[in-house]
């Protein structure tokens, strides 16, 4: 192997000069090559010495592999710009095809540079941007309105409804849900009574920790999480099942049958779900407020029985009710949104995932929106 | 390092036509299996199989579903453990190394995976240099133009190089993934299925561009194919899975095997269809599917 001084070697010089190129030409080489190449073409383009005659002697080359052969025509490309005329001594007959095949392809100059962006071309992002929001939301709105119309179906006609596929689906959102829903409520119920006992302590209404605790949890806290616990799991995993359908074309299959995609796929999930919800979030409810209960009986020195009866003072019915009527209104949109961008997956594995984020993302965000339109609203009830 | 002949050896020296193995010290070979033993529970997929492939062929591997093609490559290519058996790649010994060193030996063989399987958060230039980073000391400015040059070498055009994977045809993207294989300059290319998914014209386009890298790169190609013109047009020998075991031959050779699935296999309708059957016209005189074959001109 050539010592990496030498890979080419100037072995006449003047008019006609003659380059001798040596050693392994090869990708592992490409790097020391090409800066040693660098050296013989100046950063203006000129060669040193200005030859009118180049001749490259590749009689002592030992190997080449297409890398090899990319520097070597390329070095024979400069050299011409520079104004030489260029020569090719001694091809090894093994070398000769690679060396035409690379000097057919190679890349008359680099790819053209991608249009840099302007002031513009942002303003029409933005636009863009905005026009694809509002396209979506009429969409959304569309995907919600076929689904009513199924719905409305579904009531007239019973035998519509797919009652196998909901209680699946009920297992899955509701009951396989329990476990993680009731523990962050719990923990969250501990928290809240923590964080109220230590700051109501310091001007002595410790008492109304309970009142805390009962309010937050039955109001906001139980069906908040429970909310976005089932956005994240069942929501995802109702854009994942109904994506990977898309792809692999069964809802294609579904509607060539005669079969409504979305009375056989959506309609069950956003049933089970309205039924689901609500009851895990009773269940939320229940494991706050023994959480809350748990370190009110531990920081505020009450017996178990002071604790449910201050809270049964504390809240009334509709505190309860409150938070409970959101619970159907998030699950069609936790399934709605899930289901929707289920539907709009095309094409490859790649945009189950995409839109799956996106469904998470989504239905999070929906959730506390309505959230906060329903706390104006009974603001303005005084409820 | 042994060189002595082995059983499979013994076999092959009986047996010229269809022996898997080929006389020589294994060293030289591009791929030297021995006895190897593939087994999922139960079943057993390869049952002592012997197999080689000389430097600079092309070797079709062909056989039915469920035969094994597939996980052979793997095995080759250390992406499956065997229960048994000497691999022997580039002349080095899987057994014998260490992890750096396979993957040395993994940085000299290019795999064009059966969808292409570029990565596809990177646009097909940063899909072709993502090996070149990986095991070469190359400036950005190089990387790019022997991303550009690999490019045109699969015959895809320059503006190629910008786009994404979700953005490419299913044929460009075979073509991408064989830019992508040949990123280093490999010895030795692993094909799996080329030509599946891609129309005729496009078969038989990827068929000559495979051809024609091999021989001005001097590479080994080893394809699992199912395309009966692909291994007419550009396979030096053919090796069949059947019945646990491989058989290597020319396509001369393997016609006349009498075996009933290889009966069926090349001398089928599809296989006449494929112009199999003037190829080996001598071999199934009698037969007549010679005459059908020249009736289809």
């Amino acid at each position: 192997m050539a010592s990496a001084a030498d890979w080419i070697s100037t072995t006449q010089e003047g008019a006609e000069t003659i380059w001798s190129l040596q050693g392994d030409w090869t990708i592992h080489n490409a790097q020391v090559i090409d800066r040693q190449l660098q050296g013989r073409i100046k950063p203006s383009g000129k060669v040193a010495g200005q030859p009118r005659k180049i001749d490259l002697d590749l009689e002592n080359l030992s190997s080449l592999d297409s890398a090899g052969a990319w520097l070597l025509t390329r070095l024979a490309r400069d050299c011409r710009a520079a104004g030489a005329e260029v020569g090719l001594l001694h091809i090894q007959p093994r070398m000769q095809d690679l060396l035409q095949r690379v000097i057919d392809a190679a890349p008359d100059n680099k790819a053209p540079e991608p249009p840099r962006r302007n002031l513009g071309d942002w303003v029409a992002q933005i636009g863009k941007a905005v026009i694809d929001v509002w396209t979506l939301s009429l969409d959304l709105l569309a995907f919600f309105g076929a689904l009513v119309e199924v719905t409305v179906r579904a009531i007239v006609r019973p035998r519509h409804l797919r009652m196998n596929s909901i209680v699946s689906h009920i297992e899955q959102t509701g009951l396989n849900a329990m476990p993680i829903v009731g523990l962050i409520s719990f923990l969250v119920g501990v928290v809240l009574a923590y964080q109220g006992a230590d700051q109501l302590a310091r001007f002595g209404a410790q008492i109304f920790t309970v009142n805390m605790v009962g309010i937050s949890v039955l109001r906001e806290m139980g069906i908040l999480l429970t909310a976005i616990v089932v956005a994240g799991r069942s929501g995802s995993a109702f854009t994942a099942q109904i994506g990977t359908m898309k792809v692999n074309e069964e809802v294609d299959a579904l509607e060539t049958m005669g079969l409504n995609p979305i009375e056989v796929l959506v309609l069950p999930r956003v049933l089970a779900l309205v039924i689901s919800l609500p009851l895990l979030t009773f269940f939320a409810d229940i494991m706050g407020l023994l959480g809350g209960g748990l370190m009110c009986v531990l920081l505020v020195d009450m017996s178990f029985q002071q604790y449910l009866m201050l809270l049964r003072q504390a809240i009334t019915v509709s505190q309860f009710g409150v938070g409970m009527i959101k619970a159907p209104v998030f699950a069609i949109l936790i399934s709605l949104i899930g289901c929707f961008e289920g539907m709009r997956v095309t094409g490859s594995a790649e945009s189950v995932g995409k839109l799956t984020t996106k469904s998470v993302v989504e239905g999070i965000f929906l959730v506390i929106v309505f959230d906060a339109f329903f706390s104006i609203l009974f603001s303005m009830l005084g409820v | 390092m042994s060189s002595s002949p082995t059983n499979g050896q013994h076999n092959a020296a009986a047996l010229p036509v269809l022996g898997p193995t080929l006389p020589g010290p294994r060293e030289e070979m591009a791929v030297s299996i021995r006895g190897l033993v593939n087994r999922f529970g139960k079943q057993v997929v390869h049952d002592g199989l012997d197999f080689d492939v000389k430097r600079g062929e092309v070797m079709g591997i062909v056989g039915g579903s469920g035969t094994g093609k597939s996980l052979l490559l793997r095995t080759i290519l250390g992406l499956n453990k065997p229960a048994e058996g000497d691999i022997m790649l580039l002349g080095q010994r899987a057994a014998d190394l260490n992890e750096a060193q396979w993957q040395r030996v993994q940085a000299r063989c290019g795999v064009l995976y059966q969808s292409g399987a570029l990565f596809s958060s990177l646009t097909v230039a940063e899909n072709i240099q993502a090996p070149m980073r990986e095991h070469s000391d190359l400036s950005n400015d190089l990387m790019d133009e022997l991303a550009a040059l690999k490019i045109q070498l699969v015959g895809l055009p320059l503006d190629a190089g910008d786009k994404y994977p979700s953005q490419l045809s299913g044929g460009m993207k075979k073509r991408a993934g064989l830019a992508r294989a040949l990123a280093l300059d490999p010895e030795i290319i692993f094909l799996d299925e080329p030509t599946a998914g891609l129309d005729p014209i496009g078969a038989s386009d990827f068929d000559q561009l495979i051809l024609s890298l091999q021989r001005s790169l001097g590479i080994t190609v080893v394809m699992v194919t199912h395309d009966l013109d692909s291994l007419v047009a550009i396979c030096d020998r053919i090796a069949v899975l059947l019945d646990k075991k491989i058989r290597v031959g020319t396509m001369a050779e393997l016609m006349q095997d009498p075996h009933p699935w290889m009966q069926e296999y090349f001398h089928g309708p599809r296989a006449r269809a494929a112009g199999m059957g003037a190829a080996g016209m001598s071999a199934a005189a009698g037969r007549g599917s010679g005459t059908d074959a020249a009736e289809r001109g």
